[in-house]
């Protein structure tokens, strides 16, 4: 008999927290009740539980599809399952801002009262023998101390908030939420956010990072990575003299930008101004701390300005102009 | 001899491939991405770009070796930054993978292995 007792003490332990640190995670200092019922629902088909919450928060930010369609866009066979990082590459796809909320129920919380369901990671085994699942967060009631989830084939689960906790704690506390670039989640951190729509650019996603930087640069005027962002978009829908613009005021803000400098020159050079393109480059290249990268990129660009057949300059000095 | 420069050769046009099809913005335009701006750490941005290059030819193989649709591929490629390419190349086949709670079959097998350990069942010899 005692020997039974150890034993299920111990397999306790392997099911449970073995190892982990008691629960501190506490929802709101006081009761909360919020539910986002409009929240449409896909029952998941076999082990297809990522497009199917892909869909639901997709359908959540003005994104029309359904897990069908998303299938064979996230879904990998031989391992039965979706990965987060391909979910996140989905949202890129669809013209829409995946913005990984930082670890904490509190941000979760705030995030649905603020409109927001969440998708969410969940291991439901334990460690060893993991069961990873989707489910996207819909709401949390105070009263039943519970988590409301659109989960699997259930439209309305209510999750006990610890337990709920524990499979999110296994999964790391992954959540995302998926914006229109026009919106900005609950509570926004400037470098999550300015990191998210450099995603964007650097996945082809031109104009829905432009609108993200727009938005970014009218809610945190003073960070320079929101104009630099707006000036590439700029940049690259070949809007020069906007582009410009946009470089100039990441320049006001941070003077010793090496790579503000390189591009500031590239759209110059794109509008035909090559001597002042050539004072902003030199200019760049006597920043000092610059990384060997984006030394080579202004060599790379002095070497273009130098190639350019000089036409007629019609541009003021370089750091004047316009 | 032979072999070997043919397939420098090969290696390297398909470099040149990847570049410009992953990275139009940085290898055609000159400009440096936002995201290499914030990356704080110094390196050279093309040695990532050719390593984002083969990591994506990484990926591209195991997605087809787990059945992904060929035809798909390049799509779901397409989305992934060079950082996640990174993530993937190395890691794919162990991170995790959102299944459902339809897998009865792991849990049931959680839950016989719980009673194992209670003497309650016997169908694992040898624990």
């Amino acid at each position: 008999m005692p020997q039974l007792h150890v034993r299920l003490a111990a397999a306790l332990l392997l099911a449970g927290c073995a190892g982990q640190p008691p629960l501190t995670e506490r929802p709101g200092p006081t009761p909360v009740e919020v539910e986002l019922a409009a929240v449409p629902f896909h029952p998941q088909q076999a082990y297809q539980c990522g497009p199917a919450a892909l869909a639901t928060v997709l359908n959540s930010a003005g994104v029309e599809t359904g897990p069908g369609e998303l299938t064979p866009e996230v879904y990998l066979p031989g391992r039965h399952g979706s990965l987060q990082a391909e979910l996140v590459a989905a949202v890129r796809r669809h013209e829409r801002l995946p913005y990984q909320l930082e670890p904490d129920i509190e941000a979760l919380i705030r995030q649905l009262q603020a409109g927001h369901p969440v998708l969410v990671l969940q291991n439901l085994g334990i460690a060893a023998l993991p069961r990873w699942h989707y489910a996207v967060v819909i709401g949390y009631s105070g009263e039943r101390d519970s988590f409301i989830l659109r989960s699997g084939t259930e439209r309305r689960k209510l999750m006990d908030r610890d337990l709920f906790l524990r499979t999110w704690r296994r999964a790391d506390h992954w959540a995302l939420v998926v914006l229109p670039p026009e919106r900005l989640p609950a509570e926004p951190d400037p470098d999550r956010y300015l990191r998210a729509a450099a995603d964007l650019e650097s996945t082809g996603r031109i104009d829905t990072a432009r609108r993200a930087y727009v938005t970014a640069s009218r809610h945190w005027p003073q960070r320079t990575a929101a104009w630099y962002g707006l000036g590439n978009t700029h940049y690259l829908a070949g809007e020069y003299e906007a582009a410009e613009a946009a470089y100039r005021q990441a320049l006001e803000l941070d003077p010793d930008n090496a790579a503000a400098h390189n591009n500031l020159a590239r759209a110059l050079l794109a509008q035909g101004c090559r001597d002042a393109a050539g004072q902003i480059v030199e200019a760049g290249l006597g920043l000092r701390d610059i990384t060997p990268g984006i030394r080579q990129a202004l060599k790379a660009t002095q070497d273009e300005i130098v190639r350019h057949q000089s036409g007629g300059e019609k541009c003021g000095p370089g750091t004047n102009t316009h | 001899m032979d072999t070997t420069r043919w397939k420098r050769a090969g290696i390297l046009a398909l470099i040149l491939n990847f570049l410009f099809a992953t990275f139009p913005a940085a290898a055609q335009t000159g400009l440096v991405g936002t995201g290499e701006m914030l990356a704080a750490e110094a390196r050279a941005l093309h040695m990532a770009e050719v390593r984002a290059g083969l990591n994506r030819e990484d990926v591209r193989q195991q997605m087809l070796e787990l059945g992904v649709d060929p035809a798909k591929v390049e799509q779901r490629l397409g989305g992934l930054t060079a950082a996640e390419l990174q993530r993937l190349a190395a890691n794919m086949k162990q991170l995790p993978a959102g299944a459902g709670v339809i897998e009865v079959v792991g849990i049931v097998f959680v839950v016989l292995l719980i009673l194992e350990l209670l003497d309650v069942t016997d169908i694992f010899t040898g624990i």
